[in-house]
């Protein structure tokens, strides 16, 4: 038991330290890559705004006599440019410093100046990083652009050597965590272990010894009695015991019985009482809160979750410092870039012939490159006093010094001789904004690992322990009442499957001996009844002991999140990647079509739900999990290939359809598995480890897509989806409840009746779909495009969408906790939508990148409050004016409506965005937010004023 | 008819040339020029000579006095001539008339012709468009943007711009035309044209000396750009009129690059004069060696302009070039 914890501990603590190295890399390189692509756009800014003037006039680039010497210039800012090209609306090269020129330039920069909404743009391939700016004439058509060619050397460099350190230190956490687990693991889990060894030697001891052991237990099961696991463990024993006596009771009751004897004081209606006795025992045993092993997996989790924690926030913080640490000379590299791209700019001014002080326009000119490089609050040049000026300064002063605050100076020179120099403020708070990103990127992943490891830990302590003490227990408690129907089929590798094996022997043994019998008095009546007799006081059977089937939640959810997270990878680049592809037939406009792949998905849900439940009893459980994978798998690799809009929406479709079954069968195992009081702790546990799942892929799904590419995301997808199939197709049970359900039918909602009620309708349109609305069209669709329009990089806009989730997680239980002490759920509905909508109302009058996350933010915490009093007041309604229908028909119609009005809502907002921008989305999605909370927040007050009418009436 | 006549008048061209290298005679080409062999006819015949094309080069100047035309046309027809290249608006409308007097005496209509530095060889009917002349036996190029463009260069580099001055010669069609250009596209462009016409002497022609007086008289109306526009005159006697607008405070836009570099226009929009003889050179070249009809070949445009800024004349006025514009213009220092 002890060795086998450790090594899962081991392992566990090698995942989170692989996979938090794995993916703290991937974040490093996404920040570096993007710094880099960064600084490279000034480069390609400043070359295209040399062009602007042509594009101003309407003329074409190529009509630009000097354009090669322009172009050629860049390459003096920065040596290590590959090459820099001046293209046409086409892409046809017009200028180049590459000496054989080609036509035109590769189709993936064409791409991304196409697909980018914002001015400067980036791609990147395997050889080597692109960053582009277009050059726009002032009536905002586009002439070209310039796209400077960077080599990938420098990025892969650095990311070579980050992997070195990240590698080394994950392997010394690794090797001190997995030390460390031994000695806690002992003192956790040494006295159960001795006494079990304890209990098994006195299993195993001849009977006539055994008896000698006072209650069976003393001496050294007196250890592990005072220890952790004391009540559970002499509760087993007793029963061990018992069970042995059992066993011997039974086959002196069969032996008694094939000799025609009957053993004294046993009746047939004791017989049923005993057996009915046992299967009291058998619940008692499976009772969770007494099970010795739900007692060892509760005290192991929190080591486990401390151990996980711990060794991930390591690893996270000196990864944390290795990433800044790898950052710093890129940050310096940019502060230069500017200096040298000022000083060159003057310099060229100045060799023309224009006076220092006679330089007009300058000031704009810098303060367009400024806003490039936001570190940089401000560019002077100073020849003892200031000349020209752009940004603001951060500390205002008298005399520019030469050096300020370890940024180097760069001097203008004339003639050989030095007149002024270039002055750079950079804005501190700018920069440790920059390494507040890094540690907040780093906190996700460490997060996302965290929970990762968990899941894992949470399976193998399951596999590897506990279950196998389920299994001990359960028999011994049978066994201990005399029922001895079940066996189980394990190999002996520990002490506990040793005593497993035993008691499952015995079983097999008694009920084999009982068919002999049963055969051999085939023609005696009396011998016959006095073998039901024997047979019924120990459930024996003729037909031999049958397998005793366990099933654990803890069994799926691995399996669970892992295809949660494999659903919602693509959540943050699913408009983007749509938007890459061709339209098709669809005859829509363009933010439609954008809106169509989750419209088509939604859609899925909404049909399949209503399937699910008698797909279920149909297939059974566990066969409709792993078929509803297969849908799942086929639409990842579609999208992966996928190149239309139709192709997207149509294999959207189906990832919807498996989502739906796949999580609905997954509800019902749970419910399955669990009795009566423990199905809402389990359906509890369901929605965290699903939201968990969402979180994951939410949150990883932006870098991944940064660093993999979009479209390989869809494979990583493909490949989770995979392992979840696996996972269920090896470790899942059959479910069994010993509870008959009756066949569900498939059902359509009572939608008409439902909307007679207006305490529902005001439910519903005031709360329900507004909400949803505001996951669907803001969340999972606006976000992404108005982030990217504002140039954030897709690991930015997962960074960003998973706030929303986390605010979900974290808020929720605050919010029922409030809602059952301080506040009404109606109060708390109606301040989440108000929240929610003037977060949005906000971001849409002052769209900017702060705004936004404000806005997802306070669409996560008003949707928490919504959802905590959602369920509730719609069980209100339920019970009183739609009784007739029942609670579940009345949830199951608020579900589907809620997400037939997202997808309407959805279409709408899409809509309203292509005519007339974003922000304008934004706005609908606010106003039917607000509109919303005004319909609640109105029927709320009049209902108020009703009752207190009636009271007063009274 | 029509256009059978010209398909064989187009083959018999096509032939000609052909025949006479296979009886080992050089091509003749008779360059008819306005004001001597400058830059373009130099860099005309460079290229010619360069692509080792075995032909005679034979320069015809008429010296601004295109009552010569008609002599110089006879002289090329019983010379032979395989090709004749024409320089500036006067001397094309003289040896090739528009398109709807081609078929007058002393027109060219059968030896292939080749123009260039024709300001606008659409508005005065010597081709129809960019595709082709229209006429079986002339090609050419074209060397200027869009008056637009100029207008526009001009803001850039004088944000406060708004009057535009214009000096036109009521004797050159081309002045006359741009002038009538101008003063619809002003409107659109949000600018004042002040245009002022030169007065003529008693010959009949402009008279030089009064290029000052408008000059001042610009500059009353608070005018500070002026507009070379398309006259031959002013360019002729570019040195005089450039230096004359300093003088009066006033900056000179060009479409002629030379006016920038070598006299005392502030700015230029224009391709390098050198350049466009070559490329009418390969217009040239692509019938007497390519074997192409002239009517089949769309006039070349010329590409690779520059904003040359003489920086030596920003400083008497006191204007320099903004920033950004320093970033892609070219300087001269004179």
């Amino acid at each position: 038991m002890l060795f086998r914890s450790w090594l899962t501990f081991s392992f566990v603590i090698a995942v989170v330290q692989t996979v938090l190295a794995g993916l703290s890399v991937l974040q490093h390189d996404a920040i570096f890559s993007d710094l880099l692509r960064q600084r490279v756009s000034v480069i390609a800014q400043t070359t295209a705004t040399a062009f602007k003037p042509l594009v101003d006039l309407g003329m074409p680039l190529s009509m630009m006599r000097n354009g090669d010497a322009v172009v050629a210039r860049a390459l003096d800012t920065d040596p290590e440019i590959e090459f820099v090209h001046a293209f046409d609306a086409s892409g046809a090269i017009v200028h180049s410093t590459m000496a054989d020129r080609p036509r035109s330039v590769p189709p993936v920069v064409l791409k991304a100046m196409r697909l980018s909404t914002a001015r400067g743009w980036s791609a990147e391939t395997s050889q080597r990083l692109y960053s582009g700016f277009d050059i726009k004439s002032r009536s905002g058509e586009i002439g070209g652009g310039v796209v400077v060619g960077y080599p990938r050397d420098r990025l892969e460099e650095v990311s070579r050597a980050i992997v070195r350190k990240t590698a080394w230190t994950a392997l010394a956490i690794w090797a001190l965590f997995s030390a460390l687990a031994w000695p806690v693991l002992r003192l956790l889990l040494g006295a159960p272990q001795r006494a079990l060894g304890h209990l098994e030697r006195t299993l195993l001891e001849p009977e006539g010894r055994r008896d000698a052991v006072p209650g069976g237990g003393g001496g050294e099961l007196s250890v592990g009695a005072r220890g952790l696991f004391g009540p559970e463990i002499e509760r087993l024993g007793r029963n061990l015991d018992e069970a042995a006596q059992q066993y011997a009771r039974a086959r002196e009751d069969l032996d008694n019985a094939a000799a025609g004897r009957v053993r004294d004081g046993l009746a047939g209606s004791e017989a049923g009482g005993l057996v009915e006795g046992a299967r009291v025992a058998m619940h008692g045993a499976a009772d969770p809160s007494r099970s010795l092993a739900r007692r060892v997996a509760t005290r192991l989790a929190p080591v486990a979750a401390l151990f996980i924690l711990l060794s991930a926030l390591l690893l996270g913080l000196a990864s944390l410092r290795d990433v800044n640490q790898s950052i710093e000379p890129e940050l310096a590299a940019r502060t230069h870039l500017i200096g040298s791209v000022v000083s060159d700019n003057v310099q060229r001014a100045l060799a023309a012939g224009v006076p220092l002080d006679r330089l007009v326009g300058a000031e704009s000119f810098f303060g367009d490159m400024l806003t490039r490089l936001p570190e940089v609050a401000y560019i002077a040049v100073a020849t003892g006093r200031i000349v020209l000026e752009a940004g603001e300064r951060i500390d205002p002063y008298l005399a520019p010094p030469r050096e300020r605050k370890d940024v180097r100076s760069h001097p203008i020179m004339q003639d050989g001789e030095e007149i002024a120099y270039v002055v750079i403020d950079i804005d501190p708070a700018i920069i440790s904004k920059r390494f507040v990103d890094v540690f907040l990127d780093m906190s996700v992943v460490v997060l996302v690992s965290v929970l990762i490891a968990f899941e894992i830990m949470v399976l193998l302590t399951s596999r590897s322990l506990t279950a196998g003490l389920d299994r001990l227990q359960r028999l011994a408690a049978m066994q201990a009442a005399g029922d001895f129907s079940r066996r189980a089929g394990i190999a002996a590798s520990g002490s506990i499957d040793r005593m497993t094996r035993l008691l499952a022997d015995r079983a097999v043994v008694l009920n084999g001996h009982f068919a002999r019998l049963w055969s051999k008095t085939r023609s005696s009546a009396e011998g016959r009844a006095a073998l039901e007799q024997v047979a019924g006081r120990h459930a024996l059977s003729s037909s031999g002991a049958t397998p005793l089937r366990t099933t654990y939640f803890t069994d799926l959810r691995l399996a669970l999140f892992l295809f949660a997270a494999a659903d919602h990878l693509p959540l943050v680049f699913l408009p983007l990647y749509t938007r890459a592809a061709e339209a098709g037939w669809l005859p829509f406009e363009q933010a439609v079509l954008l809106s169509l792949p989750l419209a088509g998905y939604l859609l899925a849900i909404v049909l399949v739900s209503p399937l699910a439940r008698p797909l279920a009893d149909w297939l059974g459980r566990r066969s409709l999990l792993v078929l509803a994978t297969i849908p799942a798998l086929a639409a990842q690799i579609g999208l992966f290939y996928a190149t239309s809009v139709p192709e997207i929406v149509g294999w959207r479709v189906l990832t919807g359809l498996g989502y739906a079954l796949v999580t609905l069968a997954c509800q019902d195992y749970v419910l399955d598995t669990v009795t009566g009081r423990e199905r809402a702790q389990a359906m509890g546990l369901f929605t965290t480890v699903l939201f968990a799942g969402i979180f994951s892929g939410t949150a990883l799904g932006g870098v991944l897509a940064d660093r993999l590419g979009q479209e390989n995301v869809f494979l990583l997808s493909a490949a989770l989806v995979a392992a979840a199939a696996l996972l269920v197709a090896r470790l899942v049970g059959p479910s069994e409840t010993g509870i008959e359900r009756p066949r569900a039918r498939m059902r359509l909602p009572p939608i008409l009746p439902t909307l007679r009620s207006r305490r529902f309708c005001v439910l519903l349109f005031g709360i329900a779909i507004p909400n949803n609305i505001v996951l669907q069209a803001f969340i999972s669709y606006l976000v992404t495009l108005i982030l990217d329009s504002l140039g954030a990089s897709t690991a930015d806009i997962g960074r960003s969408v998973m706030l929303y989730f986390l605010a979900v997680i974290v808020v929720g239980p605050v919010a029922g906790r409030a809602a059952s002490r301080w506040l009404s759920v109606t109060s708390l509905a109606l301040l989440g939508a108000m929240l929610g909508g003037s977060a949005l109302l906000v971001a849409a009058l002052v769209p900017h990148e702060i705004t936004v996350l404000l806005a997802i933010l306070g669409a996560g915490v008003g949707d928490a409050m919504g959802r905590v009093s959602l369920v509730p007041m719609a069980m209100n309604v339920a019970e009183n004016e739609l009784q007739h229908l029942g609670a579940n028909a009345v949830l199951g119609t608020l579900r589907t409506l809620e997400r037939v009005g997202s997808i309407a809502g959805l279409l709408v907002v899409a809509t309203v965005a292509g005519q007339l921008g974003y922000a304008a989305g934004m706005a609908t999605v606010a106003a039917l937010s607000l509109g919303g909370a005004a319909l609640f927040g109105a029927h709320l007050a009049a209902s108020r004023k009703t009752s207190v009418a009636i009271g007063a009436a009274r | 008819m029509r256009g059978l006549a010209q398909w064989l008048i187009a083959a018999l061209l096509a032939a000609a040339p052909a025949e006479r290298t296979l009886a080992g005679e050089s091509l003749k080409i008779v360059g008819i020029l306005y004001r001597g062999c400058e830059q373009v006819c130099q860099g005309f015949a460079a290229r010619i000579e360069e692509s080792g094309l075995d032909a005679e080069f034979v320069k015809r100047d008429i010296a601004q006095d295109t009552s010569r035309l008609a002599a110089i046309v006879e002289e090329a027809r019983a010379m032979e001539a395989d090709l004749v290249l024409t320089w500036g608006t006067s001397v094309t409308l003289g040896v090739v008339g528009t398109l709807d007097d081609a078929e007058g005496p002393g027109r060219l209509s059968t030896i292939p012709v080749v123009f260039t530095i024709v300001a606008d060889p659409f508005g005065t009917r010597i081709a129809e468009s960019f595709a082709g002349s229209g006429r079986a036996n002339v090609t050419g190029t074209f060397n200027r943007v869009p008056e637009a463009v100029y207008v526009e260069t001009i803001r850039q580099y004088d944000p406060e711009f708004d009057k535009l001055g214009l000096l036109y010669n009521r004797n050159e069609v081309n002045s006359v035309l741009k002038f009538k250009e101008l003063q619809k596209l002003a409107p659109m462009l949000g600018i004042e044209l002040v245009a002022l016409e030169l007065a003529s002497g008693d010959d009949g022609a402009p008279d030089l000396a009064d290029i000052p007086r408008l000059l001042k008289k610009l500059r009353e109306q608070d005018v500070s750009w002026v507009y070379l526009g398309s006259s031959s005159l002013l360019r002729q006697n570019g040195e005089f009129f450039t230096r004359a607008a300093v003088e009066h405070g006033i900056a000179v836009l060009s479409p002629y690059e030379d006016l920038v570099r070598e006299q005392n226009a502030l700015l230029s929009v224009a391709v390098r004069s050198h350049d466009l003889g070559r490329l009418a050179a390969e217009q040239a070249l692509k019938v007497l060696r390519d074997g192409k009809k002239p009517g089949d070949l769309p006039i070349a445009r010329a590409t690779d302009f520059a904003y040359v800024v003489n920086m030596e004349v920003a400083k008497q006025l006191g204007r320099f070039p903004p920033f950004a514009f320093l970033q892609i213009a070219e300087t001269v220092k004179k």
